[in-house]
């Protein structure tokens, strides 16, 4: 499971919280739709679940754990986000983009063409990257998957794709997902539930912030 | 009136790997679209179909290693590639795909003055406020720099910049990605407008439903070629009144209509290069 509890985060002592209170469980396999506007919080959610982040109250755990791994060990959240281009090395081609996650896997053929490995990230199109995004995510062999607006640039058709090749592997290999986006009609066709941003926040104002953690183990 | 017409338009990169050895990566293979007076002509397809390309070839934006065939008529006349930069800006407008475009290290008001005075505009200074208004920004946005402004301000900057030289025709590559749907409908009635005005707009986008709000034409693109022309009353239902089968997929992609997609092929339409 992985569980946020009365998570809380802000970008400065004196900015407003962007994250305030939040609860949520994803269950291995599960996949959980994230609605909302831009700009309400919720990529800073999916940068806490990968520990880009940390929170400043609240605890994430992950299958039971802080979601702290060990040395050299690829995060068990890993996040995907919307532009592929920000997220790698321009410099570097795709196989090693690939390798930084394991070096010694060959990708997912159904994900990656074997000619795309020796071209640089400029030099597929932004749908094509966005599949070696994703696939370097499952080579850190997951236990949660922080889909972040991952089609929000790409046309119906590659969206399609990516989405049923995402849902394919989330369920053979029984990963939980959080995906995050503004666009329902999509989340509805993906995820088995869908939360909206809004009545996170809702959920976390009806609620006192001082309440203790779920566990009580404070 | 045909404003612009674009015919068998081919682009190719010739690029070198190991010494001389030159390897030849096709781009578009064959595109064929026209805009006319008063229209909004969608151009539709999946990423690295080569929309953009086709924007930058018609304006001349190619870099040297690219080869081009077909012809670029503007208002009936071929216009070879070498000379296509003389309408960029000025009879053909591009309102480029992404916020990155504008400079990040010069403040939004001189980047605008700078557009005017390119534009030929005689009092830039005048022009650059004037414009920002017409988008619902005010003069402090003038001093701020490109990181200083949300993305759907960033956003109206550009549009700003694209419309000051009162264009006939306006290449919109993209105009909607990451704007919520109150700004992106704004962006995309600003655009309707411009055509009800008497400009023809060429709008590439991947968001067919976006599109079929405002457009009047819709052109599909799959792997460097157009391969189909719909009108938007088409696509309606499951997609039986459309004609072409990629174009009844895409549709039929969509998360509204079912999130289909077809299996055939995997990897290679989407690359057109293999």
């Amino acid at each position: 499971m992985l569980l946020f509890d009365d998570v809380r985060f802000r970008y400065g002592p004196r900015r407003p919280w962007v994250v305030d209170g939040v609860r949520l469980t994803v269950a291995p396999g599960e996949v959980v739709g994230l609605c909302g506007p831009s700009g309400a919080g919720k990529s800073t959610l999916g940068r806490l679940a990968a520990g880009l982040l940390r929170p400043l109250a609240g605890r994430i755990e992950v299958d039971g754990e802080p979601a702290r791994p060990r040395a050299r060990t690829p995060h068990p959240v890993q996040l995907v986000l919307q532009h592929p281009q920000l997220a790698m090395d321009p410099r570097w081609t795709i196989r090693e983009v690939l390798a930084e996650a394991d070096p010694h896997t060959r990708p997912d053929p159904e994900l990656v063409a074997d000619h795309w490995l020796d071209r640089y990230p400029h030099e597929v199109s932004g749908g094509e990257l966005q599949r070696v995004n994703l696939a370097r995510a499952l080579l850190a062999r997951p236990r949660y998957l922080v889909a972040d607006e991952i089609s929000a640039s790409l046309d119906a058709l590659t969206q399609a794709r990516i989405w049923h090749l995402l849902l394919d592997r989330a369920r053979a290999d029984g990963i939980g997902v959080l995906a995050i986006s503004h666009d329902r009609a999509l989340l509805d066709a993906v995820a088995s539930r869908v939360v909206e941003w809004a009545d996170l926040a809702a959920q976390a104002t009806s609620t006192p912030s001082t309440a203790g953690p779920v566990g009580g183990s404070s | 009136m045909t404003l612009l017409r674009i015919e068998d338009l081919t682009v190719s990169f010739v690029q070198y790997e190991r010494g001389l050895r030159r390897r030849v990566v096709p781009g578009l293979t064959g595109m064929d679209l026209d805009v006319a007076a008063g229209e909004v002509v969608a151009l539709v397809g999946a990423s690295g179909a080569g929309k953009s390309l086709l924007a930058h070839a018609v304006l001349g934006l190619l870099p040297p290693n690219a080869v081009e065939g077909g012809r670029v008529l503007v208002d009936g006349t071929e216009v070879p590639p070498a000379e296509r930069r003389r309408f960029a800006g000025r009879d053909i407008a591009l309102l480029p795909q992404s916020v990155t475009y504008l400079d990040p290290v010069a403040p939004v008001g001189s980047q605008v003055r700078r557009a005017a005075r390119l534009a030929g505009l005689p009092q830039p200074r005048a022009a650059a406020g004037e414009a920002l208004r017409r988008y619902g920004l005010g003069p402090e946005v003038l001093d701020r720099y490109p990181h200083e402004l949300s993305g759907g301000m960033a956003r109206r900057v550009l549009v700003a910049i694209a419309l000051l030289g009162d264009p006939r025709v306006v290449i919109a590559d993209e105009p909607t990605p990451g704007l919520q749907a109150d700004s992106a409908e704004a962006v995309l009635s600003q655009l309707r407008a411009r055509a009800d005005a008497g400009c023809g707009v060429l709008l590439i986008t991947h968001d067919l439903v976006g599109a079929l709000a405002v457009c009047d034409r819709v052109v599909i693109c799959d792997a460097g070629r157009t391969v189909d022309t719909a009108a938007p009353a088409d696509f309606r239902g499951d997609g039986e009144h459309l004609a072409h089968p990629y174009t009844r997929a895409l549709w039929q992609a969509l998360p509204a209509n079912g999130l289909r997609a077809p299996r055939q092929d995997g990897i290679c339409t989407t690359t057109g290069a293999s």
